[in-house]
């Protein structure tokens, strides 16, 4: 045994010492750094040196710096993160769509009341051109505020369009970052060693990629790993990335559909087949909650319509016909075949218009008759809105849109704490806990200090040597 | 179990936020004193309050229709009254008149006051409400609806009207009852000129009669006595058509009170479904408060503990 391998001895321990303190340092760094994956360094024993008397440690060697990983786990929060950002991002849409359905003395359902209830106040007095204006003006504000919902759906949609942009324009980006990724970490393929610092950039990137849309991934010899979309679409290969598309659709260009484009081949991704991400839960609310809202209040903007234009018909108004007598009763509100979006009053309506003698009374009687204008009254009894009366349908559109967002809420609720729960799973394994650092830097710190203690010792004994040549 | 540092900063905002979120809904419903702020609170609630809310403004559109259903009613109720009176006071004079002892001049003084009944008579037929509106038969009609036909002299003219007119209505229906009719006139034809002969035609023979210069005795008593007759039956038309009226007053009490039970019921309905128990509301609030600031206070009280305090040097 020579001091000099006491030296070598105590060298060893020390760069041991400082490479577990630097770890312990990064770590510490990297404490709230998203996706960072603690690491620690592995220690092995130095083969012993043989010798007469038996096997001589030799100190100890760093062998590599690990990270901790959970592949399960990660892909459990992957598929968690996907599923609670698809629920938020719809329950987030859907309570912006429950707003626009003004309720109470704001809702449709009060306003066509007071629309029916004018034609009351004419039928009590035929003639009253206050009561006939009355009804224009209550008639007036049921069409703008039919308009303005449906601007507001539309305003709606134009959000989940750009939104729908953004998001494709930012899974592209991952995508391409997680390839070029995949490029780095396959080009390290020659060494033994792991880079832990970019396999952590990965699994993050993936990560923020699965908060827009769902990916399965699957791992290739190399250390790449290959993105699939909504099951099979192929979405990273090595270092090769492909886009997504966000267009509008070909049938009816209000609505946004995505694609994918492999080898020339473009394939649609609706929101049945992309399960979450944002993506997905843009596209249901658009398919499904959007779609559905905006078709019940054409509905209704449409009935309405047809409604009361078809009872104007069936009665004489007071404007003069040219030849003593008086005309028969003409379309009240005027609609386009963008359905509530606009819903009008006819040009030029007036008073005299409106229809309030039936034509079962003589047209001579048109100023004295109000058969007609109780049938306008009783329109809001008419059950012409499938099956329903205006304000029924009107309070079950209401109910559907709130139970729409009743579930929202809860499984944004119940997905929110699954994504929760999977990423402190994960961080109980993978994360950085300070106080067991700061225990760790003690530890170390100690090892540096008796591994340096040993230096001097070696220092020593040689000292004593050479004394005694002296 | 491994806590990772930053999870667990991460994870106790989050709850402060989700509980800071609960209380300020807490709040905002109590200061809104609603417990269904929006659909999404409670979407059956949300349905029925609309409901209601529709039901209680139909119901007050229909408290419009009793109303000026009850006025113009109680206008014809009390026209009929005077129509009842006038012809009472003719048939009185028309009595007098049956008296042998009366000269020309005696009977033409009675002839003037049968004169001024029958014109009195004759306006409260095309008596109006305070818009205007006819009292008798306004459905189909343009213009007063009687109309004097002139005869021999500026005196002596007859009264006809067109085809027969309706009712204008208004009409009162719920779920649940038929419709009723709130009527806004009545049709007087059969009234005022309805029966073998009119009340304007008795009259006008009377008093041709008793204007008459030299009339015989048996004269003066026939018409007497058939001007009497006719009388009784124009007041009986009167009278029933009265009680028609009346039942009609007596019916727009009864939907009056129905309607007034169903808004009320709507109103019910509306504050049961919407409004907040304020007992419940507070005390769900203070339970909010309580736990929003024990996890303040825990999170103060935990994020300072680090074994980094206890290394000194």
């Amino acid at each position: 045994m020579s001091s000099t391998s006491l030296l070598s001895l105590g060298a060893s321990g020390l760069r041991a010492a400082q490479a577990q303190l630097a770890t312990a340092g990064h770590n510490i760094a990297n404490a709230s750094v998203e996706g960072y994956s603690r690491q620690s360094v592995k220690t092995v024993t130095s083969q012993g040196m043989f010798s007469g008397s038996g096997y001589f440690g030799r100190g100890v060697e760093v062998q590599t710096v690990e990270r901790e990983v959970n592949g399960f786990l990660t892909d459990q929060v992957s598929q968690t993160t996907s599923q609670a950002s698809a629920d938020e991002v719809r329950q987030k849409m859907l309570s912006q769509m429950e707003s626009s359905f003004g309720t109470g003395e704001q809702g449709l359902g009060y306003t066509a009341t007071q629309m029916f209830n004018a034609f009351g106040d004419v039928a009590a007095e035929p003639t009253d051109a206050s009561a006939r204006r009355v009804v224009i003006e209550r008639a007036g504000d049921l069409a703008s505020m039919f308009r303005s919902t449906a601007s507001s759906l539309s305003g709606l949609q134009h959000g989940v369009t750009q939104d729908l942009k953004n998001s494709v324009a930012e899974v592209n980006n991952l995508a391409q970052r997680i390839a070029d990724l995949n490029a780095q970490i396959a080009g390290t393929r020659g060494s033994a060693q792991q880079p832990n610092d970019l396999l952590d950039q990965r699994d993050q990137l993936i990560q923020d990629l699965s908060s827009y849309v769902q990916v399965n991934r699957v791992e290739q010899d190399d250390g790449s790993l290959n993105l699939f979309v909504g099951g099979s679409q192929t979405l990273v290969v090595g270092s090769d990335a492909y886009q997504l598309k966000a267009a509008p659709d070909a049938v009816d260009s209000s609505v946004t559909r995505v694609s994918i484009d492999v080898a020339g081949v473009s394939r649609n991704l609706d929101s049945g087949i992309l399960v979450g991400g944002r993506l997905a839960g843009l596209l249901q609310f658009q398919d499904d909650d959007l779609a559905a809202a905006r078709s019940q209040l054409d509905t209704l903007a449409n009935g309405i319509a047809d409604l009361v234009n078809g009872q104007q018909s069936q009665g004489w108004t007071l404007r003069d016909d040219g030849a003593g007598g008086t005309t028969q009763g003409t379309d009240l509100f005027e609609v386009g075949s963008r359905g509530a979006a606009t819903l009008k009053l006819s040009a030029g309506f007036a008073t005299d218009d409106i229809a309030a003698a039936s034509l079962g009374s003589p047209a001579s009687a048109a100023r004295s008759s109000n058969g007609n204008a109780l049938a306008l009254q009783n329109l809001a009894d008419s059950e012409q809105f499938a099956g329903a009366t205006f304000t029924d349908y009107f309070s079950q559109v209401v109910a559907d849109v709130g139970v729409r967002v009743q579930t929202a809420d809860a499984r944004a609720d119940v997905s929110s704490n699954l994504a929760a729960d999977a990423r402190q799973q994960l961080g109980a394994v993978t994360g950085v806990n300070l106080d067991e650092e700061a225990a760790k830097l003690l530890q170390y710190q100690q090892s540096y200090q008796a591994a340096a203690k040993v230096l001097q010792v070696a220092q020593k004994v040689f000292d004593t040597l050479m004394s005694l040549g002296g | 179990m491994r806590v990772s540092t930053a999870y667990s900063f991460d994870s106790t905002v989050y709850e402060l936020q989700r509980r800071q979120d609960e209380l300020t809904h807490a709040q905002e419903q109590m200061n809104s004193g609603k417990r269904v702020l929006k659909p999404g609170d409670d979407p059956t609630a949300a349905a029925q309050a609309e409901r209601a809310l529709v039901e209680e403004a139909r119901g007050k559109q229909l408290q419009r229709t009793i109303d000026n259903s009850r006025n113009v009613m109680g206008l014809t109720e009390s026209a009929l009254g005077s129509a009842i009176e006038l012809s009472q006071q003719a048939r009185e004079a028309l009595v007098l008149a049956g008296n042998g002892s009366y000269t020309d001049s005696g009977r033409r003084a009675l002839a003037e006051t049968l004169k001024q009944a029958r014109d009195e008579l004759f306006s409260v037929s095309n008596q109006t409400d305070a818009a205007g509106n006819l009292l008798f038969g306004r459905q189909g009609e343009n213009s007063a609806r009687y109309i004097k036909v002139p005869g021999a002299s500026p005196d002596d003219w007859t009264v006809s009207s067109d085809a027969a007119g309706g009712r204008l209505e208004g009409v009162y229906s719920d779920a649940g009852t038929p419709r009723e009719n709130l009527p806004l006139s009545i049709e007087g034809r059969d009234t005022w000129l309805g029966g073998s002969t009119d009340v304007f035609t008795t009259l006008n023979n009377a008093i041709g009669l008793l204007q008459t210069d030299g009339a015989t005795n048996e004269q003066v008593s026939q018409a007497v006595t058939d001007g009497i007759a006719g009388l009784d039956s124009v007041l009986d038309r009167f009278q029933s058509t009265r009680a028609e009226v009346g039942a009609i007053l007596n019916g727009i009490d009864s939907i009056e009170s129905r309607n007034s039970g169903r808004i009320l019921a709507a109103q019910t309905t509306r504050s049961n479904v919407e409004d907040i128990d304020m007992v419940e509301a507070i005390s769900s609030f203070t339970n909010k408060q309580t736990s929003y600031q024990a996890a303040l206070q825990s999170y103060a009280m935990v994020q300072k503990l680090s074994l980094f305090n206890y290394i000194n040097g």
